[in-house]
């Protein structure tokens, strides 16, 4: 059947080969963060007992809309050791659940509690801090509840994807899904007076077209913006981040400030019906402001979030070595056969005293996978069967 | 095998129709803030030397070639009547003199060279000198810099703002490329360091630029903007937000949102304002529905709950944007600006969003995160930048 499907789009793609051909170079980055889409990705979730996470998905729509969604635990097996691929790998264990959104309707959770179906919205006192009393009402509950959704475990640290439905549960590139998450905590290490800091991302959003879910499952990321002919776009050939040298000091914060610049990446490509992790080498070539270019790699399997100081075991984020105050980094996957990444930025910000503030930010991109310089493959999402 | 026939027809068909709607659908992309574009617009600068609070602003050229880039900073400070020098954001802060809102603008340039990123504090701008390849100390191996690069500091403090910056050729005319990409990190360093910070938000070039200092950006043709230059404004701006004053799930935090407005339309050559009407469709977690809507000249920097109440929070409790109203912590609000039959202005806007979080004690610190907001649609009337002519 996927055979199939794979002629009938390669049938579409002779089409406009020719066309192609020079679009390639200009091809536009196809993922967004600011409009409508049918899969929504939110690369840092984080439930650790320092951090949490709200989540907020809104239907855009004036139809009801379903979704399949999937935490992904990218935590180590080992959090108190290093990583390592084989003695101490990401966990990349897969939860999933279903919502429904009625039309236009906003909806929150928090990822440490998910969110029971609970009509009455009854709460003992003090048991959270949205509890009501009287009468009993925990407002954090009120609103029509989407559908059960669950806590995450202890000490998570992973991404969510949300794949838009229709009522069978078939995959459906209606592009009506969008979505915010606020990470809220106060670091380790900071002063007992420092207060409970608030960073906020957009989610990223994979756009479908019509002929989204036409290999059931499996979802592919082969289409280009004002192309078409594929089913979900695809993911971008590059990441462009602009960020401060790590460890420089901010000018606003002036002397004893700090910045650091943490990033979160998680492969485009994803198998939920065989639990296989994705992993993507990704080469980082790094612009100081005097235009010297510096360069490094690392490799993701599942998720991964990392400073910037710690990527590629080398020193060429750092303000000494950089040499200036911002730098500008082009991320791209190192091989030909490397699936796409998508990432978040997180800026933080210590004063003198210590204190921390964070910042989070989405990443621009430019160009796709699968028309890309590299572009022989495209990203797969495969989804678990419905039995 | 009848799904297999319709999906093969289909793929042909749009193979067919793939090469005509090429060029259509790049211009028909809408206003982006995780791309590189030829028009950058920073809705929201704030610099204020009684609160410690300055704004880093970044841009960078994310071609392989130098490019030049022409940018208007626009002020809009209020200002009393009765004390034009002094800053004011309401009239209780002019004793007997009313709250005047302003609209200045300085324009300035810069050079940057290929994969450049550079950097500025607001109230402090970066002179010649500073700029990293001044071409007197530094310059790059081909013998680049940052020639005729000057940008001056905010004409006054405490500043609020926008910015919008576009490509420009050597000669200082708009060109059609899309090589910019910008950040704009809100920091205050008053209590407990803060920050909050988001993406510029880009407008494309549509490929094609008549060279002049009039930038159409989308919409039909009218005599002034035959062609559009640039990607239009959105039709509809989507924010989710929590109500004002609900109370934050994670720890109970008390949460507020601003939105800060700006115009897609501005006469930099006349120095002039007008009135746009913006209507606001509301909806709360039960899928309840309720409406606003709100007039603001140039710029507004707002409070969710003072869009339809009194400023100040006196009776906030009363708005639709508050959570004693709605009920639910979450809600989605969706911005219109009402399109006029005027052919030398738009009524486009580009929104972004700022959460404040209090903790219930009076002398909390406020903890802030800036997002940048969705959009939908397009809209049918061009907008138009009128910059000074060179």
């Amino acid at each position: 059947m996927r055979t199939v499907k794979w002629n009938a789009f390669l049938s579409g793609l002779c089409g406009f080969a020719v066309v192609l051909g020079a679009m390639a170079a200009t091809a536009s980055a196809d993922v967004t963060t600011e409009r409508g889409a049918s899969i929504l990705v939110f690369p840092k979730v984080i439930s650790d007992g320092i951090f949490d996470t709200v989540i907020q998905i809104t239907n855009t729509s004036n139809d009801v809309v379903f979704a399949r969604c999937f935490y992904v635990n990218g935590q180590l097996a080992d959090p108190t050791r290093a990583e390592h691929p084989v003695l101490n790998p990401p966990l990349c264990t897969e939860v999933d659940f279903n919502i429904r959104l009625t039309r236009q309707q906003p909806t929150h959770w928090i990822v440490s509690r998910g969110r029971p179906v609970n009509p009455s919205d009854t709460c003992a006192p003090g048991s959270v801090p949205t509890c009501v009393v009287p009468p009993g009402v925990d407002v954090n509950g009120t609103g029509i509840d989407p559908g059960a959704i669950p806590p995450v475990g202890d000490n998570f640290k992973g991404e969510l994807k949300c794949v838009e439905v229709d009522a069978s549960g078939s995959p459906l590139g209606g592009n009506h899904l969008k979505g915010e998450a606020t990470i809220k905590g106060a670091p380790v290490g900071a002063p007992a007076g420092n207060s409970v800091d608030v960073s906020k991302y957009n989610a990223i959003g994979i756009r479908g077209t019509e002929l989204a879910g036409a290999a059931g499952n499996a979802l592919f990321l082969n289409n280009v913006t004002g192309v078409g002919g594929g089913m979900y776009d695809a993911c971008p050939e590059r990441l462009i981040v602009n960020h401060f040298a790590e460890g420089v000091q901010d000018p606003v914060a002036g002397e004893g400030s700090a910045v650091q610049t943490f990033m979160t990446f998680v492969p485009c490509a994803e198998d939920f019906e065989n639990q296989i992790p994705a992993t993507v080498t990704l080469q980082f070539r790094v612009t100081n402001e005097f235009e010297t270019p510096f360069s490094t790699s690392t490799s993701i399997t599942c998720w991964k979030d990392i400073r910037l100081s710690d990527i590629g075991n080398t020193n060429i984020f750092d303000a000494s070595v950089l040499g200036s105050t911002v730098a500008t980094s082009d991320i791209t996957p190192a091989d030909i056969d490397d699936g796409g990444v998508l990432a978040v930025l997180e800026e933080w910000r210590s004063d003198g005293a210590g204190n921390f503030a964070r910042s989070a930010v989405n990443v621009h991109t430019e160009g796709n996978r699968f028309f890309g310089e590299d572009g022989t493959e495209f990203d797969r999402i495969i989804l678990p069967g419905q039995f | 095998m009848y799904r297999v026939r319709r999906h093969l027809f289909l793929s042909g068909l749009l193979g067919i129709v793939g090469g005509a709607a090429l060029f259509a659908g790049a211009a028909a992309a809408d206003l982006t803030s995780d791309t590189p574009a030829g028009l950058l617009i920073f809705p929201k600068l704030v610099a204020n030397q009684n609160a410690s609070q300055d704004t880093i602003i970044q841009i960078t050229n994310t071609s392989n070639e130098l490019i030049r880039v022409r940018c208007n900073l626009v002020n809009a400070n209020s200002h009393c009547s009765n004390s034009p020098a002094t800053v004011c954001t309401s009239h209780s802060e002019c004793r007997g003199g009313l709250c005047l809102p302003g609209w200045q603008e300085t324009d300035f340039r810069f050079t940057l060279t290929r994969r450049q990123p550079i950097y500025w504090r607001l109230s402090e701008g970066k002179s010649q000198l500073d700029f990293p390849l001044d071409g007197l100390n530094n310059i790059t191996q081909d013998g680049q810099f940052n020639e005729f690069s000057n940008i001056p500091p905010a004409p006054e403090l405490p500043f609020i703002g926008e910015l919008k910056c576009f490509q420009v050729d050597e000669n200082e005319n708009p060109v059609a490329r899309n090589d910019l990409k910008g950040e704009a990190t809100i920091v205050v360093t008053s209590a407990q360091i803060d920050a909050e910070k988001y993406n510029a938000l880009g407008l494309p070039s549509t490929g094609q630029n008549d060279g002049n200092d009039t930038l159409c950006l989308g919409g039909a043709p009218t005599a002034e903007c035959p062609t559009a230059e640039y990607n239009g404004c959105p039709g509809v701006v989507i924010v989710d937000h929590f109500f004002d004053d609900a109370p934050e799930p994670v720890n109970g935090d008390v949460v507020r949102t601003r939105l800060t407005i700006a115009p897609c339309s501005e006469d930099f050559l006349t120095q002039t304002t007008f009135k746009t009407t913006i209507q606001f469709l509301v909806f709360n977690e039960f899928e309840q529905r309720l409406s606003t809507s709100r007039r603001i000249e140039c710029f507004e920097d707002i409070q969710l709950s003072d869009i339809d109440t009194r400023p100040g929070g006196g009776d906030n409790f009363a708005s639709i944007f508050n959570f004693a109203v709605q009920g639910t912590l979450g809600g989605q609000s969706r911005l219109r600006a009402v399109q006029t039959t005027e052919t030398n202005l738009g009524h486009g806007i580009v929104v972004v969003a700022s959460e404040r979080h209090h903790a219930a004690s009076p002398d909390s610190v406020e903890r802030t995160a800036a997002f940048n907001t969705h959009y939908d649609g397009f809209r049918n009337q061009a907008d138009i930048i009128r910059a000074p002519r060179q």
